[in-house]
Parts: C-alpha cells; structure tokens; sequence
C-alpha cells in the first residue's frame, strides 16, 4: 500500500527523495519503496523518518 | 617455481594491486567507505538465496549431463567453473535489478569502468588462445580459455544489466522532475 503520507509531509518540508535520503543516511530508492508501498521499514528506520519530517510514528506509518 | 606459477602469483599481485588502487580512489572521491542500507542488505540475501540455488541447479544439470553423455570437450572444473560464474552473475543482476548493487557513497562510474575494462582483458585473452590454438585444442575446451570466458561473459551481463537499470532510472526521475512527483 502507498504511503502518501510520508510523501506529503516529505513534500511539506520541500525535500525531494535524494535530500531526505541523504539526511536519513539510506538511499533514494528505498525512500521511493517505502512511499510506493513496495518495502516495510524497520522501527529503527521508521524513527529516523520521522525524527527527519518532525512526525510521529502514527502520522506516517498507522493505518 | 615454474614459469606457469610465477605467472600466476604476479596475476594475483597485480589483480590486489588494482583492487587496492581502484578502492583508493574510490574512497578518496567519497570520502567514505562502502554503505548498503536495510533495503539493499535485504535483497542482497534475496540475490544471494537465487545464487545459491541456480548454482545447486546447475551441478545437478552437470551430474546428469556427465552421467548421461560422458562429454569428452568439457571438463568437470571448466564446467563448475562456468557453474560459478552463472550464479554470481544471478546474484549481481538480482541486485542491480534491485538497486542492491552500488552502495549509498560509491559512484557507479569506477564500478562501469573496472567491469568493462575486465570483460575487454578477459575476451582479448580468448582471443589470443584462440587464434593461436584454436577454441577446442585436442576437441578439449581449456581451463584458462573457459575461465576467461565464462569471467568475460559475466563482466559483459553484469555491466550490460548495470548500464541499462541506469539509463532507466536517470530516464524515470526526468520524466518525474517533469511531472513534478518522483519515480
């Protein structure tokens, strides 16, 4: 399932995929699986998303 | 030490020599070693799962065919080598195809480069075997000559895999900047 979430609150910062990926220290084709739905990230993963877009966990990732 | 393992030796140093160079740079450009994140060690276990089967295959396909034909131009090492050489190259186009294959710092230019010029020293050396001896010497494939092609071979695959999943993705974040979202 996509996460439009996290792809809005990416695009609220105004950061493209490379920047936040860069911030994160992950690559932008695992930021571009996360928000097309294609992989699940770990929590530890999940937390430095949101510590970098200044979300909680159930902002981007509850359903 | 004959004249076969000096060669040998001095083929391993300077191979080292290459690797240790090219890390170098690497690093120097970088500035920073080698990082995969979760995503890509995953499917890297993935890739390496699909190497560790298709090379299990492969023995048995050779068993078969060895207890079947008992060919005379094959023999048992060239062919597991041939075998090897299929399954990393099932592990790296798994990989690449998953963007598993460069790390997070590492260009993939030094990479491109350092495959082609390895498949162009790999195929020059069957081509100096062949002309000189021909592609079946005694109606027997040789162990260097199979080596270097079945070498040759996999460093045309991976990069031929490596050059087009580049173009593709370079062609989907142009089409996405244009339509303003990312691919």
């Amino acid at each position: 399932m996509k996460n439009l979430r996290l792809k809005s609150a990416r695009a609220a910062k105004d950061l493209s995929q490379q920047q936040l990926a860069e911030l994160i220290g992950v690559s932008r084709q695992t930021i571009n699986a996360i928000e097309k739905g294609d992989y699940n990230p770990t929590i530890n993963l999940c937390i430095a998303i949101c510590k970098a877009l200044d979300r909680t966990l159930d902002e981007l990732f509850w359903e | 030490m004959n004249a076969y393992e000096m060669g040998l030796g001095v083929g391993i140093l300077a191979g080292l020599a290459i690797y240790a160079v090219f890390t170098l740079a690497v690093r120097k450009k970088t500035g920073c070693a080698r990082e995969y994140d979760e995503r890509q060690i995953a499917a890297q276990g993935k890739a390496a799962k699909a190497a560790m089967f298709t090379h299990m295959a492969f023995a048995a396909a050779c068993i078969a065919y060895y207890a079947g034909w008992e060919p005379t131009w094959l023999d048992v090492p060239t062919a597991m080598f041939f075998g090897l050489a299929l399954s990393i190259g099932v592990y790296a186009v798994h990989c690449i195809l998953h963007d598993a294959y460069f790390s997070i710092s590492r260009s993939p230019r030094y990479t491109l480069w350092a495959l082609a010029a390895v498949a162009v020293l790999q195929f020059l050396n069957v081509g100096r075997h062949v002309t000189a001896e021909g592609l079946l010497p005694d109606g027997r494939l040789d162990l260097i000559v199979g080596m270097s092609l079945a070498c040759g071979a996999l460093m045309l695959v991976v990069l031929a895999t490596a050059l087009i999943k580049l173009t593709m993705d370079r062609r989907g974040e142009r089409e996405a900047d244009g339509d303003g979202e990312e691919a």
